[in-house]
């Protein structure tokens, strides 16, 4: 009679549990406000699709309501916080292509790499050197899966990048190949924990191999100020691990002050290198150089120095508070954005040192190098 | 619409409930009817007119049939057909127009272009429920169901519309005009319910996601051991995929007072490939032995005769599972292997000790699926090879990988292939009563956790590489 009872009792409760659980989250969607922006996802969320009889029954009602229900659901950035948790007591080392690294490090998953692209990449690179007459000094960084390798969980796997860029430069023999991987594998924290971008000591150690291989000469003394200390990047967005600890935001000063003036494609002018404003926003690396541009020319205090060249994805953005202190004026061209001409920036030879400067899983993977051809 | 989708869950599902159980019983199946319709048109409305029509015309010819059958054999006979060949020549311009003009123009006869229309959901499974309602009259094994509304709920009834199980008529006929709902049949419901949409969402598509994985990496990259594991992933996706939604499919069948046949019994457990498919989508295997196999003699015309009637059931088959010649090979695979088995391969495998029986079970249907899964020749065979010579290591750093951080999620499909885990369950209940209490909580955790994993698919942080 009682082992009855109980059973009844349960179902009741059992039923409940599912009742008040689809029922609730229904009703609390129905009422909640919607939001616009996703800051973890960059983009605007769905708004509630347009009701028409052409667009029931003939257009994307279903898919677009769909997308609306779930970019509007409530608590949505907890749900996927809830996911990673799940998977990764699941004995799961990542999430989203993002390994749970030792240090509260979120570091990027670089599984493979299209071989024949990264060949037409080398061969653009080369012809654009041989029909400008130029050496180019060719910087490429690895990511933090090479250069953090010793924190990542067991089992990890990522493409040896140490082993991929000497590969790389071997190709290129008669290019000024700069070599940061060994130096960005040693003991030191070259890299943002949230972010796929090396940071400003990473930077540094780049800004130092330069010196000594290009520039030859003593790198300069700089002083470090913390501006930030929420830099949740993209690592951050992209893991769900929404508990992981922020990184700092350096920003980066010679010991000399030096006046900068930063014209953009648009004419848009800076008196700096950081864009102050972009620290209240969510990706805080667009600090360096109002992050992606297609064209930047920056210009100095410094008269009657050289001219820099630099063909660049975002891992140069960081890395130019120190370069800039070398240059009187630097021409930079993102190529993913800017599909002009870089040839007709090269005139003065002599006095024109021509960068390339990549993380090595962008340099496998961009399909924007044509450009230069 | 699909049941592991938010809309479903947290908007379809409450207001069917509410308005289900809110109106007087007789008007039950008018509203599963008209929700059922709202279902199959929420992707494609204009084919609720496609879904219509045949509801009407089976039911119409399914009533001629009954009204002959006693007198006139051959005129019931004849409506029969007619209604079958409606059928099939529906399911055929949907699904395989296309496909035969496509290989009429790499024939070099190009009299019919393709329309590439979308695929009515389900139609698949809803034509096949269909024709047995004027077959099963026919043969005196049910009656014709007099109101259009009933048989209307009884094709288009959303648990089991898109992805089956393929319910006859006959099974369902006594409960779409009597049946009872209680709590502990809707407790049943819940929990089969949640074990099919954990199968599907924690576990099918965990596992799609590597297989998609490994099928996508170069050649330097692979081996042996990944390819390997890249298929059994397909086969863990596509056994819970389905078997998950026929899980949810029973699930709802019983909160709304039906009981639907079961349609798979581990099939992986299974110890000859004869008993896999016996296992294996049973309410598919059933509607081809009883419609196509003993109509064409089965096995009483001799072993020829029998040979050639296996052949064309798994042609069929093959066929039924899509437009491609892929499906097709898979099915005369099959046809093949359980045609040995028949003849002479069962004997000996029967005195052949059990991990032999299910290892060979395995390594064939892992062989199947392989075929199953690329639609495209070159890519099935690249995988193949890779399975077996042609990868570029026997194992290596991503074969570790892959192994470390999906240890656990592996073990959990293994265990869940097999009755280990409910046996388990049922012996904790049997000695310890009060684990009963665990029931809430873990529908609690388990509906946390798949709206997770579900919301979460639908995140996109990829973007920001981009900008």
């Amino acid at each position: 009679m009682k082992k009855r009872r109980n059973e009844n009792i349960v179902n009741i409760l059992s039923a409940a549990v599912f009742a008040v659980f689809i029922f609730g989250i229904a009703i609390v969607n129905l009422f909640h406000g919607n939001g616009s922006f996703s800051e973890n996802e960059n983009r605007y969320l769905a708004s509630f699709p347009e009701v028409s009889a052409q667009n029931v029954f003939f257009g994307d009602f279903d898919t677009e309501f769909e997308t609306w229900f779930s970019d509007q659901f409530i608590g949505r950035d907890t749900w996927i916080e809830r996911k990673a948790a799940a998977r990764r007591s699941m004995g799961a080392i990542e999430n989203n292509g993002v390994y749970f690294a030792s240090g509260q490090r979120l570091i990027q998953q670089f599984l493979s790499y299209d071989e024949s692209q990264l060949e037409h990449n080398i061969r653009y690179l080369l012809d654009f050197a041989e029909e400008n007459k130029v050496r180019l000094n060719v910087l490429l960084v690895p990511g933090a899966g090479t250069g953090e390798k010793k924190f990542l969980p067991f089992g990890a796997y990522n493409v040896d990048e140490t082993k991929l860029i000497s590969d790389i430069y071997a190709q290129m023999p008669s290019q000024n190949c700069i070599e940061i991987a060994p130096a960005l594998s040693s003991s030191g924290d070259y890299y943002f924990h949230t972010d796929h971008h090396w940071n400003a000591e990473g930077a540094k150690t780049g800004y130092d191999a330069i010196c000594r291989s290009v520039l030859k000469k003593e790198s300069l003394a700089f002083s470090y100020t913390e501006v930030s200390d929420d830099f949740k990047g993209t690592m951050y967005s992209r893991s769900g691990a929404f508990w992981t600890k922020a990184d700092p935001v350096i920003r980066i000063d010679p010991v000399h002050p030096r006046s900068f003036t930063v014209t953009f494609e648009d004419g848009s002018v800076m008196h700096s290198l950081y864009a102050d404003a972009r620290l209240k926003e969510k990706d805080k690396y667009t600090y360096y150089l109002d992050g992606n541009h297609p064209y930047v020319n920056i210009k100095t205090d410094i008269e009657g120095g050289r001219r820099a060249v630099i063909i660049k994805d975002s891992f140069a953005h960081i890395l130019l508070p120190f370069l800039a202190c070398e240059y009187s004026e630097i021409d930079m061209f993102d190529l993913r954005y800017y599909n002009g001409s870089v040839s007709e920036y090269i005139k003065d030879r002599e006095n024109t040192d021509v960068y390339v400067i990549y993380g090595a899983e962008t340099f496998c993977t961009d399909k924007n190098l044509a450009v230069l051809w | 619409m699909v049941f592991s989708s938010l809309t479903f869950l947290f908007a379809y599902l409450p207001v069917v409930f509410l308005v289900y159980f809110i109106v007087p019983a007789a008007w039950r199946n008018p509203v599963l009817f008209l929700f059922s319709l709202f279902f199959y048109g929420w992707g494609e409305p204009v084919y609720v007119a496609v879904m219509l029509f045949s509801i009407l015309f089976n039911w119409l010819f399914g009533a001629f049939v009954a009204k002959y059958r006693k007198k006139n054999r051959e005129l019931a006979k004849k409506w029969m057909i007619a209604c079958i060949v409606l059928n099939l020549a529906l399911l055929g311009f949907f699904k395989y127009y296309d496909f035969l003009a496509e290989n009429l123009q790499a024939l070099g006869l190009s009299f019919i272009e393709p329309l590439h229309l979308g695929l009515p959901i389900g139609i698949s499974f809803y034509t096949f429920q269909a024709m047995s309602y004027p077959i099963d009259i026919y043969r005196n094994e049910t009656d014709a169901q007099r109101s259009v509304i009933n048989f209307g709920a009884y094709v288009t009834m959303f648990p089991q519309l898109i992805a089956g199980p393929i319910v006859r008529y006959r099974d369902i006929a006594a409960m779409l005009t009597k049946r009872t709902h209680s709590l502990q049949k809707f407790n049943a419901g819940i929990d089969r319910f949640m074990i099919g949409l954990a199968k599907k969402v924690l576990l099918a598509n965990s596992c799609g996601m590597i297989f998609e994985s490994i099928s996508a990496l170069p050649q330097a990259q692979t081996s042996t051991v990944t390819a390997w594991l890249g298929i059994l992933c397909y086969a863990f996706q596509i056994y819970f995929d389905f078997s998950g939604y026929s899980d949810m499919a029973i699930g709802l069948g019983k909160m709304f007072g039906f009981e639907f046949l079961e349609n798979f019994n581990y099939p992986y457990t299974a110890v000859s490939v004869t008993d896999f498919w016996r296992r294996w989508h049973m309410s598919l295997s059933t509607w081809f032995r009883d419609y196509v196999y003993i109509p064409l003699g089965g096995n009483r015309h001799g072993l020829p005769r029998q040979i050639m009637n296996i052949m064309t059931v798994w042609l069929l088959t093959g066929f039924w599972h899509g437009a491609s010649w892929n499906f097709v090979l898979w099915g005369v695979f099959y046809g093949i292997v359980l045609i040995i088995e028949k003849t002479f391969l069962l004997r000996y495998l029967e005195k052949a000790p059990g991990w032999l029986k299910h290892v060979y079970t395995m390594f064939i249907v892992l062989l199947a699926w392989v075929l199953f899964a690329f639609t495209d020749f070159s890519q099935g065979l690249q995988f193949l090879s890779r399975m077996f010579f042609g990868a570029s290591a026997f194992i290596n750093g991503v074969s570790i990988y892959y192994l470390r951080s999906n240890f656990i999620l592996l073990a959990v499909c293994f265990i869940a292939c097999t009755p280990v885990g409910k046996e388990t369950w049922e012996k904790l209940l049997k000695k310890e009563k009060r684990f009963i209490w665990l029931r809430p909580a873990l529908i609690l955790l388990g509906l946390t956790v798949c709206t997770a994993f579900i919301v979460d698919a639908t995140y996109n942080p990829f973007l920001y590489f981009r900008f």
